[in-house]
This record gives C-alpha cells, structure tokens and sequence, in this order.
C-alpha cells in the first residue's frame, strides 16, 4: 500500500502500556516483551508481544461484547502486507512478526477501519 | 523563490533540488548563538524554527524532533500546530515519510517532495486542526551526530514558498545551527541526568540515623520534581493489599495507590512497568481518581531478593504524561536505589532487633537495657523513669521438676505477656535467667506501686502447672526522685527486689546490706559444731549456708547448756532469724515439702543428721553410748525416711574420723 492509498482509519488510541522495567532488564536480561491496551471507538484492544524460540509473536484480542467480525493484517514499513487473519470479538489471535523492525495494525471491523500504528518489534 | 526574495540577512548559496547539502556552513549571527546557547533546548529549538519562518514566511508548519531513545522521537519544537496535539513518534514512522533514500536518510540529506502533507506519512492521519497547503511540498531534513540522526526538521508549505532554492537555503542554515543546537541538547541531557544522579546519590548517602520515611519522602519529592510528575508515591504490595510509605505532591488526600487493579498489581510482581497516558478511557479506572483530576500513570516496580514487591508510582494531571525514556531509565536507576537503602534499612533493622533481643522472649536483651537505661536516665526533661526488677521465684525448682522445656515455655508466655499487656510506652527486657526489668516513663504522678503490683498480678496469672503459678519478687526505683544515676537507680531496685523475695520467703535477706557475709564468723569447740562443720565440708556447702548452720548450731548449744553466750559471737539480725528457722525444722522430716510450703533448709538437714548422730554416741539416762557404728546404721536405718540420705552419705564418708573422735 502506497502513502498516497492509506484509507481513513481510526486511530487506536493507547490506554495503557506493560514491559519490562529498565532496572529489572539491566539486572536480570529479561526479554523485551510487552503488552498494551488500546481503544478503538468503543471497542478495546488487547495487544501483546512475546518472543519465544521462534521468534516475537504478536497476539491480540478484540474486547467488545457485541458479536463483530472483520479482518485483521500487519503491514510492514515498506507497505507490504505480512499476516491477514480473520478477526472476532473475544477470540484472540497471533501473528508470527519479524524481529527488529516496525509494523502497523490494520483491523476492518464492518464499515469501520482502525490502524495501531508504531509496533516495535525487537 | 527568486534571488530578489532570499531573505536580506541570509543570503546563502543555493542548493539543486535533492542535492547534497553544501558543505560550507554559512555564518550565523553572533547574537543568534549566543541566544541559542542561553536557552533550554526547547527554547533554541523554538527559536529556530522562529528565525526560519521569519526569513521564509511561505512555511505553513514547521516540525523539529528530538531523538529521545533508541526508537523514539519526542516533538521538540512546532509551529503552525495546535500545541499538545503531537508529541511522540517512532524513529522508523519518521523515516518511512521520508521518501530519500535510506543513504540519504542515515548522510543527513534534506528531501523536497511534493506529496500528501509530511504529517499524514508519519501518522497515517492528518491531525485535527492542520492545515494543507495546496499544492503542497514538504521538506525533510535529518541531523547527524555520531552516525545517528539525533533530530528531524520538517516543513510544510504551498509549493510556491517551499521550492529547491529554499531548500537549498534551509539545508545551509540549519546545517550552520545545528552543532548549536546539538551542544544544547546533549548539555541539558546531561544536567537532567546530573540532577538525577545527585538525588539518587543524595539517597545512598544519607545518614543511617534518619528514620527511612523521612528519607524516603525526600527521595520521591526529587522524583516527582525531576519527572515532571504531579504526584507520587512509594507503595508496597503486603498480599493483596496495598500499603503507602511514602507520597509526594499533588493528591495527598487521594488514594491514588486504588488505581493499580489486582492485574496491574501482578505485572508489577513480575517485573513489569507499567504506563497508562489516558486514565480517563482506562476500562478499570476509579471513578473517584478520574473525577479528582487523575488522568496518567507511571508504574515502576522495584523487586527486591525477598518475594516483596514495592513500587514507584508517578502520575499527572495532564493527559499522555509519562517519563520520556532518558528519565525513565533514571527512574528506575532511582527505584533501584530506593530498593537498596530499604533492603540496608532492613537488614540494619534485623541486626538490631537480633543484637538487641532475647531470642526466647521477644523482650530486649540485656544489652538494649542497659542502652536503653542510660540514655533515660540522661535526660533531663523532668520526667520520672521507674526501673522495676522481677525476679521468678523458685524458678530453680521448676527447671527441676518439670524440665527445661516446660521452664522455657513459661519464659516464652511471660515474654508474651509482656510484649503484648505492657503499658504502651512501657519498655520490657530479660536479663537473664529468670530475671527481667522494666523500664517506666511518666510524670511525677506516676504511681510506682500500683504500677509494680499490676504487672505482678499480670505474671502471677501465668500457670506453671494445674495447681500452681508463677510467683514473682519485684523491687523498682524512682529516677530522679530516689536515685540521680543509672547505677545507683538499678542498685536500689536491685536491694528492693531482693527484700521482696525475702519477705515473700517469710524472711529477710540474710545479708543485710549493713552487714558483709564475710563478717560473721564462729568456731565452737564441741562435738556437734565439729561434725556439722566436717559435713558441711563434705557437702561443700556454700558460704552463706555454712554461716547458718554454724548459727543453728550455736543457739543449739546455746539451748542444751554446752556453749555459754559471748560477745564476739553476736548473731546480726538477719542471721538469727534463719537459724532459728532451721531450729524449727529440726525434728521434720527432711523432706517436707508435701506438707510444707517450701523445702527444709540444708543446714536444717545437715544438722537433724549431726545432732543425732552425737546424740547417740553419748550416754543417757537408761541408755548406753552407741558405738559409731551403732550409730551410723541406727541413723541408715532411717534416711529416705526421716534423714536426708546425701547427708547420711556424707556422715559415712566420715566414718574414720568419727571412730577418732569417739576414741579421743
């Protein structure tokens, strides 16, 4: 996708951000993983970030009790689509990512689109 | 833009379209830099910006970021915008809006393009309140340092007002600026973390004497100061509960620590921070914090080698504050240093309490009574500090009888009794053994006697068996009413003890402090004085005991005829009543104490053996002298039952010399 395609999202807005602190990192090598809430309109986002042997898995959960369903697709910085999944209320879903880089989350909920922008995957 | 409309007092070489930035640095003006170098880093950001829309006043919007981690880029300066609508961006969404090459990007080359508005690349949206030039052109320019872009300038514009040539001669100026600008940000980065270092410094060093809140308020106050926080507080996780050691700034009246839900209170256990920008759209948020104001948070844990968690709590007013990374980085340098003065504080508290504690009661040892005795009686604010001695009677005999185990768990409860039952203020401590002290403050209406005779009914209450409970002895005395020193205050609670055990025993001290032990003293020269002095060798008895039996022995003489009184055998006081107590106990059983109260005496018991023993070895009316041999199984006969069977050992281990005596 090019800039000059970019749809109108709705911006997730981040309501809270979870990682490991500096101190304990320095101390204790723990990996960088983190978890973040974010609010889409009047929907939640649950988003999480592991790295296991296989590398960063990106997992995530749409928390709403109405029964939406849509997609989901990470884009990368150079546009190109890597994940697509089909995307439902409450039911999580994971996307292998590529470590060190920057992602954007695309999600398509009906009429609406929604975009995370600036995951860093480390 | 013509060479007629370059800006008078900058007039540079120009720059092609996509070239190279010149390499030769224009002038800037004297007045500029010194201007530059006096402000802060937003102000000579600003300030920049300034002086590049005056001299091309066509730019519509102009943006300067500042690298402020590995990753991230916070919004230094802007103009153009409506402030608090931008503030933080990642370094990759910056360089994927800049259409040059990644060469480009990393050699610090400025891009002209003339797509959809800078800002809508970076952030995938247009940001509210923006406006956008039609036809537009965007500038970007990176700033290299150290092979590292370190900050990004961006220009928006009408096509017309942003062309090559201003390009050109945006590249040189700020090219020119740009080590300036530089030399300011790296200054203020370093007094930031100057200002940190001194606050984390200031808390390791500070004296050990202070009390930890103290310290530890101070340590936050600098926190929340040098964060930019509204508020904070030092927090520690006891089970599911949340308990406040120390706060700082705004909220004091809040329980702000309600905000950290039992989720977040287990990410903190594991290690994580935790930042929440928007309080206000948080789904778990307090009702009650967000009416009062509450809006971000900052959570930082600090783990500490025991399985307590604490944490450094941060939190604003405004919408989207949170630590940028160079100050969450010495937050955590500051948490960390908060873990280690309490884990000292801790540790030195452990130390303390096992230097200065019984192990078996829980009471202050010796050791922090005699701290604790000097330092009251130091002071001189008027107030009456009573030392109360309390001695356990017969505890001797309840080791004995029922073990050590059981003689322990006695001091474990009374150690109980009085950590939980004392007086507040009221400082309780063994001293050894089966003696304890207490240590008393209060005004000169204090009731000593009262006081003394409560405790005693408190320990007196403590069964030792199904019938029986702990007796106590007590003495005190009134510093500065009776006593003027520590010593002298102990000495006398010490003598009042002591007479209370006598009297308590039905007698005085046998030694009454007028009269040594040393100073009474008697030979006689008579058969019974000899055995029971030989017996009492063989026995070792002690001094104080031999003094008795030679009294007993004395008004026993006294009483048959066989002595006459003397002067230099003048019994003191305290002396004649014990013999003539063990007088009393002459024809008992030697061991009564089913029917008596206490124990017979051992001089009693050595002197009912004696006195039979001469008794029967000398003739009377109707009967004959017993041989000592005689003598000896008519008195075996009788021990366990009517003799003491030690002493009765005692006598046969005499038996040689009885035969002597009896043949001389």
């Amino acid at each position: 996708m090019t800039p000059d395609t970019i749809p109108q999202y709705g911006e997730a807005i981040l309501i809270m951000d979870s990682r490991s602190a500096p101190a304990i990192v320095r101390s204790h090598s723990t990996c960088e993983s983190w978890n973040r809430l974010y609010k889409l309109d009047n929907l939640y986002l649950d988003l999480s970030l592991k790295i296991d042997e296989s590398g960063p898995l990106l997992m995530g959960k749409l928390l709403t009790p109405n029964p939406l369903e849509g997609r989901v697709r990470l884009v990368a910085e150079n546009q190109d689509v890597l994940q697509d999944a089909e995307l439902r209320a409450m039911r999580a879903w994971h996307f292998r990512v590529p470590a060190g880089g920057v992602c954007r989350l695309e999600m398509h909920l009906g009429g609406h689109s929604f975009v995370v922008r600036s995951l860093d995957i480390p | 833009m013509s060479e007629e409309r370059l800006p008078r007092r900058l007039r540079l070489p120009r720059v092609p379209s996509g070239a190279r930035a010149n390499k030769a640095r224009p002038a800037v003006p004297a007045a500029l830099i010194d201007r530059l170098l006096k402000g802060s880093t937003t102000a000579s950001f600003e300030l920049t910006l300034d002086e590049l829309l005056h001299e091309l006043p066509g730019i519509a919007q102009a943006f300067f970021w500042v690298r402020q981690g590995p990753h991230q880029f916070y919004l230094q300066a802007a103009r153009g915008v409506p402030k608090g609508s931008l503030e933080e961006v990642l370094e990759s969404s910056l360089k994927s809006a800049y259409l040059g090459s990644a060469e480009d990007w990393q050699g610090g080359v400025a891009h002209l393009d003339n797509q959809q508005h800078i800002l809508e690349r970076v952030l995938g949206l247009q940001p509210a309140g923006l406006s956008v030039e039609e036809p537009p052109a965007n500038l970007t320019l990176p700033l290299v340092a150290d092979r590292q872009v370190w900050a990004v300038l961006q220009l928006h514009a009408q096509a017309q007002h942003l062309g090559p040539d201003e390009a050109g001669w945006v590249g040189q100026f700020v090219s020119g600026i740009a080590p300036i600008l530089r030399e300011v940000y790296l200054r203020e980065q370093a007094e930031r973390k100057a200002l940190w270092l001194s606050a984390i410094n200031a808390l390791l060093q500070t004296s050990r004497e202070q009390p930890l809140e103290l310290v530890l308020q101070d340590a936050i106050e600098e926190a929340t100061r040098l964060s930019g926080a509204e508020g904070a507080r030092l927090i520690v996780f006891e089970g599911h509960a949340i308990r406040t050691i120390a706060q700082a700034g705004w909220g004091s009246g809040l329980v702000v620590e309600a905000a950290i839900t039992r989720q977040l209170g287990e990410r903190l256990r594991s290690g994580q921070q935790v930042g929440i920008p928007r309080y206000d759209l948080y789904p778990n948020r307090r009702p009650e914090l967000f009416e009062a104001g509450l809006r971000s948070l900052f959570i930082l844990p600090i783990l500490r080698q025991s399985s307590e968690t604490s944490a450094l709590l941060l939190f604003s007013t405004q919408r989207h504050w949170l630590p940028d990374a160079q100050t969450q980085e010495l937050l955590g340098d500051m948490a960390a240093a908060i873990g280690v003065v309490r884990a000292e504080w801790a540790l030195r508290r452990e130390l303390a309490w096992a230097a200065y504690t019984d192990p078996l009661t829980g009471l202050g040892n010796r050791r922090a009574f005699e701290r604790d005795l000097e330092k009251l009686t130091a002071r001189t604010n008027g107030r009456m500090v009573v030392l109360m001695l309390l001695d356990l009677d017969g505890f001797k005999s309840i080791n004995d009888t029922y073990g050590h185990i059981h003689a322990d768990h006695l001091l474990v409860r009374l150690g109980g009794v009085l950590r939980a039952r004392a007086r507040a203020g009221d400082r309780a401590y063994r001293l050894g053994g089966d003696e304890f002290a207490l240590l008393i403050e209060g005004s000169s209406t204090l009731d000593p006697q009262r006081i003394a005779e409560r405790y005693r009914a408190l320990l007196e209450e403590i069964r030792v068996s199904d019938s029986t409970y702990l007796k106590v002895s007590l003495g005190y005395a009134v510093f500065p009413t009776e006593v003027t020193d520590a010593q002298n205050l102990w000495r006398r609670a010490d003598d009042q003890m002591y007479k209370d055990k006598a009297l308590r025993k039905g007698r005085t001290p046998l030694f009454a402090p007028v009269l040594e032990p040393a100073q009474w003293g008697l030979q006689l020269d008579t058969p019974l004085f000899r055995l029971a002095d030989r017996l009492a060798q063989v026995l070792k008895l002690d001094w104080e005991e031999q003094q008795v039996l030679q009294a007993s022995c004395y008004l026993l003489e006294l009483a048959l005829g066989r002595a006459m009184p003397t002067t230099e055998a003048q019994l003191p006081e305290a002396l004649l009543r014990e013999a003539a107590r063990v007088l009393m106990y002459l024809q008992s059983p030697w061991d009564a104490r089913e029917l008596l109260s206490e124990s017979i005496p051992r001089a009693a018991r050595v002197l009912q053996v004696a006195l039979h023993y001469i008794t029967a070895t000398q003739p009377t009316e109707g009967r004959a002298a017993r041989s000592p041999e005689e003598a000896l199984e008519e008195i075996a006969a009788q021990a366990h039952q009517r003799f003491d069977p030690g002493v009765v050992e005692a006598l046969y281990s005499l038996k040689v010399w009885l035969s002597d005596q009896s043949a001389a």
